[in-house]
């Protein structure tokens, strides 16, 4: 299984390739270009994932430390808010940044030099 | 482009484990894991990073035809005339991963433009078409695939 990090700017060329070397599989990427927005589909899926662990315990918690009536409420509540995050974040469509259209007009609008 | 601010740094970082699961329809029809678009959209900023820099580079090279040292500016030229053919080279193997969508790792798609890019590079910031923090991050990614002194 492969995993994506952006490599940090920060970070110099030794500790790059020491986290490489370290971690077979790792995949890293360039920081995403200003104003475009990591994928979504790895976010959506990564964040259902964590709805999926923390809803029960969220909901359990908010109904045992409370009093009743406001537990039992805000219970409720959280429970329609994570059901809501989770219909919205289904149907955002995973999608790719860049098609093969994308990538071929890109390669045709390089120049040659003239000079 | 700009250099990568320290919080996303630290996001990015506790992002590590992250992972892509699923699997998305591209624009080729074919159904790919996440990962692997993720991957193909990584090594697509990269070579478009590259591609701008190239494209302002050669404005700037074209522009100074009549000013700098004719010997100067072959040398130039011969990095430019490479590094066209690498990231034309780069980018057809990009599609031909989109569009087989199996194997062909990023190091598949960088190969064909890295020696060039490090001759481009400085060029590049010496040109003044990257800031030195673009260059040095261009550089850090394609160590990371090709270690200074290794085969591309």
């Amino acid at each position: 299984m492969s995993t994506t990090v952006q490599v940090p700017a920060g970070l110099t060329a030794a500790q790059v390739q020491a986290i490489a070397t370290a971690n077979p599989g790792l995949i890293l990427a360039l920081p995403m270009p200003a104003g475009v927005d990591a994928p979504k589909d790895v976010h959506r899926e990564r964040i259902l994932g964590w709805l999926d662990t923390l809803e029960q315990p969220v909901e359990a918690g908010v109904a045992l430390i409370l009093p009743p009536p406001v537990g039992l409420f805000l219970s409720g509540i959280t429970k329609l808010a994570i059901g809501a995050w989770r219909t919205k974040l289904n149907g955002t469509p995973a999608q790719e940044r860049w098609t093969a259209a994308q990538m071929a007009a890109e390669r045709d609008s390089l120049p040659v030099p003239k000079t | 482009m700009r250099g990568l601010r320290a919080v996303l740094v630290a996001i990015a970082l506790g992002a590590l484990i992250a992972c892509g699961t699923g699997t998305v329809t591209t624009s080729t029809g074919q159904v790919v894991p996440v990962v692997t678009v993720q991957i193909q959209d990584s090594a697509a900023d990269v070579l478009k990073l590259l591609d701008d820099a190239y494209k302002s580079a050669v404005a700037t090279h074209d522009a100074a035809a009549l000013t700098e040292d004719p010997v100067v500016h072959a040398k130039h030229r011969a990095i430019l005339l490479a590094t066209y053919t690498g990231l034309r080279s780069s980018w057809d193997a990009l599609i031909a991963w989109k569009a087989a969508s199996t194997g062909a790792p990023p190091t598949n798609v960088l190969s064909s433009v890295v020696t060039a890019a490090r001759d481009f590079v400085p060029l590049a910031v010496e040109l003044k078409a990257i800031p030195q923090a673009t260059a040095d991050t261009i550089t850090k990614y394609l160590n990371a695939f090709f270690p200074p002194g290794g085969a591309p």
